[in-house]
């Protein structure tokens, strides 16, 4: 495959009135319909006096028939942060969604904060009643949460409907390292299925191979079906100095007959750092979607999204 | 009808830990029984100091007791589980300790503890199964096996298993939520105590909602319930406290809260027929009675418990004052029914070794089967093993129903199998069903007078079984 690159096409930067925008888009996911394109992402206020933050979901419309004009940005947060003691109570990040004659859903990824490692997360859900400017949450607990296999960081949810199944697609923590003093987590991608999208069976296995080192962390699993074939691309790094070109995000491409199992093609992803800009140092979360007769993504480059998110279109056949 | 108890007093002084390793902070928290041959092995959580945080870590410890529980036996302070590793749900501490040894296992389930930083922490239950007899415990996974979920958003754990009725329970605890009493307050967490139920000990299905209810108020604290099927009914104790001012105050610390079911699913609370108050001014439990702990011990009952200080100082015990015979569930182990079978009279014994030996029958039963047990004076005296078959077409089959000698005569058997038929009628199932040796007429006609028929008849055996759909 080859991926033209087209730049960034939302910087959060550059709504700065957005007191909550301050920066980053992290983790965006399409909802299309024939006026627009509307790409939720999930962004951040300025850090606190700790020099920690929180993060918000959001999303940016595109216009559909001039594309990538942008349409409006969101005047709020899709929905507020969890409440005291919950587990999404310092960030909704990062944010899919899924519209079907049921409802229409987002599934999210849920921040907490710990004493001995930096952070915690879990996955919640909730439900929008005005097309999906809006979500509220469906409970004050998550929807998915730590099992003997899988004891943290449920995070990064995909929500995808292939017949009458639900698959979530997810990356779970392995372990926490000490680098450089610093903990840092292990995580590998994951799925779960559903019938209802509210009582899940977690598959219990790491869908994807590890390739660089046995401590590989993996994220950003978006499923595309197309052609008969379930197409992944997600991202991966080193599980140490990561913050750099060197052991920082790559793109990777695995393909599967049943969505279930996967065979990674990394070879064959046609998508890597550029020589110098806003992604010269690393490439991540993307998301790939079909839009009047072409393939696109959405992906981060440098610093994981912190100047927002570039697009590119794909040259040719998925998985070509 | 309150229950009769003696206070035996603090049995356990935590505070002789503090002289053995510098480390230690004391306490001996949820103290819960395993029952072995010759002893009773009583598990707790101890504290020992994190030298660069100045907080507490809870580990666990046991003490064996003589059965009467005057004396200590052993004392181990080796690890028997290690905390969880970096950034795991049990990281900070294992709080409490709940054996589970049935089902021809030896198990654990655990409350984990791990430090956040908006609330103090987080907790999940963990399971662990021991290889040696209850030394030690390997967990099954670093991650819990029961956590929050939807509706029960935080601090699940206080998990107790027992297996009732062919099916696993568990009751255990769920935060509602975090409160504060004024702005700059720390906050403080209201919990309530929840019930599950299990084919296999591992996948719950909870009831998901809260089954005991408030005494004070809506932010009433709940904990650590323990459950006994003891003389017909099911008994429930556990410890509730206000959500404020309940480290300082005694008029608003735990306190031993009573409930009782006789199915399981609905829970009358009240605490007054426990029978069982706070001690006399000065005395051990004089300001707090908590973290309690139900066990029947070779047919006698007792409640072990903390005292003032959430069990710093150590733990105490109280024992059920009762004549006659107790009538228990699941409570035999290999060794009480391999000791009732050897006291039967050789009809019995000798049929039951034609088909296995009785240590291999006893295995099996405490494996696989449901047993209803009568005591007298810690003697097994009566057993009634039955296997619940609830898939498809659910029914209940009799393994085994006998008396020793003395006992017979006295309609013990009758009472057991009357239970069970109705139980078994209340809860759906379809018949109750057994094999009865085609030359013993004595117990074929015992069952004819119940309503049994014959439905099949195999070489030397007859099948007899109870239609209970009418």
């Amino acid at each position: 495959m080859e991926w033209i690159k087209k730049g960034l096409v939302f910087e959060p930067k550059k709504f700065g009135d957005r007191k909550w925008m301050t920066s980053f888009a992290q983790g965006p996911a399409t909802y299309i319909t024939d006026d627009f394109v509307r790409v939720y992402f999930s962004c951040r206020p300025d850090a606190d006096s700790n020099g920690q933050y929180v993060s918000y979901s959001s999303f940016v419309e595109f216009d559909r028939k001039n594309f990538p004009e942008i349409l409006r940005v969101s005047d709020a947060p899709v929905m507020p942060l969890g409440g005291l003691g919950m587990f999404d109570e310092f960030g909704v990040y990062p944010f899919t969604i899924l519209k079907d004659d049921k409802a229409f859903r987002a599934y999210y990824g849920g921040w907490t904060r710990c004493e001995s490692v930096p952070f915690n997360v879990a996955i919640g859900v909730a439900e929008s009643h005005d097309d999906g400017q809006t979500f509220e949450r469906l409970s004050q607990g998550p929807v998915l949460s730590y099992s003997p296999d899988e004891p943290f960081i449920l995070s990064g949810p995909k929500i995808r409907k292939f017949g009458n199944t639900y698959f979530l697609y997810y990356i779970a923590g392995k372990k926490w390292i000490v680098d450089q003093g610093r903990p840092e987590p292990v995580y590998r991608i994951r799925l779960a299925t559903s019938e209802d999208g509210i009582n899940w069976t977690k598959h219990n296995k790491d869908l994807i191979e590890v390739k660089i080192e046995a401590d590989e962390c993996q994220a950003s699993p978006d499923v595309i079906w197309h052609n008969g074939k379930y197409h992944m691309f997600f991202c991966y790094r080193y599980s140490r100095n990561y913050r750099g070109k060197e052991g920082g995000y790559r793109i990777g491409y695995a393909v599967s007959d049943d969505a279930i199992n996967w065979t990674r093609k990394d070879d064959n992803v046609g998508i890597d750092v550029s020589e110098e800009g806003w992604d010269s140092e690393m490439v991540s979360y993307p998301h790939v979607f079909e839009l009047d007769g072409h393939i696109h993504m959405f992906y981060l480059g440098n610093s994981v999204g912190r100047e927002g998110f570039g697009w590119a279109v794909l040259n040719g056949e998925l998985g070509a | 009808m309150t229950l009769n108890w003696k206070k035996l007093g603090k049995i356990f002084d935590a505070t002789m830990l503090m002289s053995e390793n510098p480390l230690s902070a004391a306490y001996a928290q949820s103290p819960q029984a395993l029952l072995l041959e010759d002893r009773i092995r009583i598990y707790f959580s101890t504290r020992l100091k994190e030298p660069d945080t100045n907080k507490f870590l809870s580990h666990v410890a046991f003490i064996d007791f003589s059965k009467d529980l005057e004396k200590v036996l052993e004392k181990n302070t080796n690890p028997v589980i290690p905390l969880g590793s970096l950034g795991c749900f049990d990281e900070h501490g294992i709080f409490p300790f709940s054996p589970f040894s049935d089902r021809g296992s030896m198990s654990a389930y655990t409350c984990g503890w791990s430090r956040r930083v908006s609330v103090s922490v987080e907790t999940a239950t963990g399971l662990s199964t021991s290889h040696d007899n209850g030394l030690t415990f390997e967990k099954m996974g670093a991650g819990p096996v029961f956590a929050n979920d939807m509706q029960e958003p935080c601090l699940v754990g206080d998990s107790f298993v027992r297996y009732f009725n062919g099916t696993y329970h568990m009751w255990y605890m769920f935060g509602e939520r975090w409160v504060k009493e004024t702005e700059t307050s720390a906050p403080d967490r209201v919990y309530k105590i929840g019930h599950a139920v299990s084919q296999d000990g591992i996948n719950w299905l909870r009831d998901h909602k809260q089954i005991i209810t408030d005494k004070l108020h809506d932010n009433e604290c709940q904990a650590l319930p323990s459950v006994v099927y003891f003389n017909d009914l099911y008994h429930m104790v556990f410890c509730y406290r206000d959500v404020f001012g309940f480290r300082t105050d005694p008029e608003k610390a735990y306190r031993i809260g009573y409930a009782t079911s006789q199915d399981c699913k609905t829970w009358k609370r009240n605490d007054e027929e426990l029978g069982l108050s706070v001690g006399k001014k000065n005395a051990w439990d004089d300001g707090m009675m908590c973290y309690p702990h139900l066990k029947v011990v070779d047919g006698k009952l007792i409640l072990l418990y903390n005292g003032n200080t959430f069990g710093k100082e150590g733990f105490g015990v109280a024992v059920l004052e009762h004549d006659g015979l107790s009538y228990t569930q699941n409570e035999s182990r290999n060794w009480h029914l391999i000791s009732h079978f050897k006291s039967l009279d050789k009809n019995f014994t000798n049929e039951l070794l034609r088909r296995t030996s009785i240590e291999d029958y006893a295995d099996k039963l405490i494996s696989k089967s449901c047993r209803f047990e009568v005591w007298e004076k810690e003697k097994l005296i009566g057993v009634l093993a039955v296997y619940f078959n609830r898939e498809n077409t659910p029914f209940v089959f009799i393994s085994n129903i006998s008396l020793l000698s003395d006992y017979q005569g006295r309609g013990i058997a009758n009472t057991l199998l009357s239970k069970l038929i109705e139980y078994a009628k209340n809860s759906g199932l379809l018949y109750v069903e057994l094999e009865v040796s085609a030359e013993n007429s004595r117990a074929q006609l015992f069952y004819r007078k119940l309503g049994f028929v014959e439905t099949e008849s195999k070489t030397g055996f007859l099948t007899l079984r109870l239609d209970l759909s009418e």
